[in-house]
């Protein structure tokens, strides 16, 4: 799986929180993440706990699983995108689960594609220094 | 044709039936008794019925009833104009002319029978005149003899066409009010659908007792009113009422599926068509519609748990990634047979969910599963003790998956890999459900009598999502020891109250 995709190394340093209540599938990003280069801060499964961490925490990004425990995961996004924090969010739901205004927001469907986890990253990224130029 | 014209006809027609009856009773009762017949010269004559004694001729003259005096053999010796008039013949001609021309061929014989009786005193009777332009006219005729001397009768000949009229009009009177009182019936039988009327600006013509029932407004207090009310306000201001009906007249139907506002300001999903009552809407619009609320919800119910559905086979499936991803990479993941064992327990872990419905596994049957490979001796080596507990669906699948570890570790590793090994399981709940802070499942996990062990110096998936998984996910404290005589695990989670993991029973 690995072997087709090369690692952008060049993410080393970006730290990505990652918001996810199940155990398995969290694991399962902390490893892609991990192949891709990125630190990630997390994972954490409580809206509250990922409100506190996206208010305060030294941040690049973040991966939402929009459904934490029966909550939504929208308090978090917001506190992100109060401080310009760019964001993705990962979801079974597809497009049509994701309530405005985030409806345009990109996400990442579950079950993941490495490659997609990459790209998606990286357009964040591109986005987020574009903005900062 | 509307039943007010009919109405309305009909008390025209029983006005003039009144007078004509009236007339027509003056004459048999003796109230008419003489008849003024000018001669040819100009002279007038006057003949009297027997008994009378005063001369009647304004009275004659004036009267709606058809006059004649006629010699014996019913040549006209006298006519007033009603008569010519009733019998479309100009007056002047009517002199000398003999009224039996004037009876169709199949009347004749009545009539002769009747001018028969009158020469040896009265007749009277009902037949058919047939006018100058061919038209039959149903008449009653009355003959008295005037004078035994020469013979003279008096005619009086009363055209019944109105009352004929109005019998056939009262009779379709009574059948249409049949025939409406019978759909008013039907109408306001038909309780579990509001029946209403609308007039082409939309206001309230009829009214159901099933509208009656369902929107809240008795009929009295809605006839004349807008039926737009019964929209909710943001389908007044989308103009929703006014495109429904447009929609009905263009296309003879349009769906009316939507909220219903009711008198009280509650909401119903209305469900039903409006019509149009004449092609042009001219005449009305028709509204019929039912209470579909309860189906409506459960459509969206369904919509709903389809969407939930979706959502838990796509997170599934992620789980089901990452185990193969933890099983088939990492040296210690155990290949394709873990792979598969851990796929069997999360699928045992779903047929616990869906025996309970998904409300709560109880956590010794969820244990009791997990280790059933290990009992198959018979033996007493696995022990499992605590007060009964339902653990919510996420808590029951990463418990499982936990035990499903800790067997195999066990089995490889640990415990169960020695015939003299024990498993023992042990767990109890602390705090009190009336407790503002939530009550904790604290949970032991020990073994003993295996061969001696180290803690492992990589930890593989298994050892990693009891350690990290179960804190994640459960919001609680997992503690792993490798220590003699055997591994101990103790997980510490809230129950009820905290994060709404899972609750006792």
């Amino acid at each position: 799986m690995s072997s087709s995709v090369p690692p952008p190394r060049t993410a080393t340093s970006w730290r990505v929180l990652l918001v996810e209540d199940e155990s398995m599938v969290a694991m399962l990003l902390e490893d892609i993440l991990a192949e891709l280069g990125y630190e990630i801060v997390g994972p954490v499964a409580w809206v509250d706990k990922a409100v506190a961490m996206a208010r305060g925490d030294a941040l690049d990004a973040a991966i939402l699983d929009v459904n934490l425990n029966g909550q939504e995961v929208y308090p978090v996004a917001e506190a992100l995108a109060a401080r310009g924090i760019p964001f993705v969010f990962a979801t079974g739901y597809g497009h049509g689960g994701l309530r405005p205004p985030y409806g345009d927001r990109p996400t990442l469907p579950k079950p993941f594609r490495l490659r997609d986890v990459q790209a998606v990253l990286a357009r964040l990224r591109h986005e987020a220094e574009a903005g900062r130029r | 044709m509307s039943v007010t014209w009919l109405r309305q006809e009909n008390e025209n027609l029983l006005d003039r039936l009144r007078e004509a009856e009236e007339t027509v009773h003056a004459i048999r009762e003796g109230a008419v008794d003489a008849f003024v017949v000018e001669d040819e010269a100009g002279r007038s004559q006057v003949y009297t019925l027997e008994g009378a004694d005063h001369p009647y001729r304004i009275l004659i003259e004036r009267t709606q009833q058809g006059t004649a005096v006629l010699h014996g053999d019913g040549t006209i010796a006298y006519s007033n104009l009603s008569l010519a008039e009733l019998l479309q013949v100009p007056h002047e001609r009517l002199t000398g002319a003999c009224l039996g021309d004037f009876i169709p061929p199949p009347a004749q014989a009545a009539y002769l029978s009747l001018l028969g009786q009158a020469r040896h005193g009265k007749s009277r009777g009902e037949i058919d005149l047939r006018r100058s332009d061919g038209v039959r006219v149903p008449v009653a005729v009355d003959f008295s003899l005037l004078s035994r001397g020469d013979g003279m009768i008096g005619a009086l000949v009363t055209d019944l066409t109105d009352r004929r009229q109005y019998a056939e009009l009262a009779a379709a009177n009574r059948a249409l009010r049949e025939s409406e009182a019978r759909l008013r019936h039907i109408l306001d039988s038909a309780t579990e659908y509001a029946i209403i009327s609308l007039d082409p600006h939309r206001r309230v013509t009829s009214w159901n007792s099933g509208a009656e029932r369902l929107l809240g407004y008795s009929q009295a207090e809605i006839l004349g009113c807008s039926g737009d009310i019964f929209f909710t306000p943001g389908d007044r201001v989308a103009g929703q009422p006014e495109r429904e009906m447009r929609r009905a007249r263009e296309e003879g139907r349009a769906a009316n599926e939507r909220w219903h506002l009711r008198k009280d300001g509650s909401r119903f999903w209305g469900s039903g068509v409006m019509l149009p009552i004449d092609e042009e809407g001219e005449a009305g619009y028709l509204k019929i519609f039912r209470d579909r609320t309860a189906e409506k919800q459960a459509e969206e119910r369904q919509s709903l748990l389809v969407n939930e559905l979706n959502h838990r086979v796509k997170n599934t499936l992620a789980t089901v990634q990452s185990i193969a991803a933890q099983s088939l990479r990492a040296e210690s993941g155990g290949g394709l047979e873990g792979f598969e064992s851990r796929l069997v327990a999360l699928s045992h872990a779903h047929d616990l969910l869906t025996r309970s419905n998904w409300q709560g596994v109880p956590l010794r049957e969820l244990l009791l599963q997990e280790l059933e490979p290990y009992r198959s001796d018979g033996c007493t080596r696995l022990r499992v003790e605590g007060p009964d507990l339902r653990l919510a669906p996420k808590a029951a699948i990463a418990l499982t998956m936990a035990f499903h570890e800790l067997a195999t570790n066990a089995a490889k590793y640990g415990a169960l890999a020695e015939p003299a090994g024990e498993v023992h399981v042990t767990w109890n709940v602390e705090g009190d459900i009336t407790d503002a802070a939530p009550q904790m499942l604290r949970l032991q996990w020990a073994e003993t009598g295996g061969p001696p062990i180290a803690p492992p110096v990589r930890k593989g998936f298994g050892l990693r999502l009891i350690e990290r998984g179960l804190s994640l996910e459960l919001d609680g404290e997992v503690r792993l020891a490798f220590e003699p005589p055997g591994l101990v695990c103790t997980i510490a989670m809230p129950l009820s109250g905290g994060k709404g993991s899972s609750d006792v029973l």
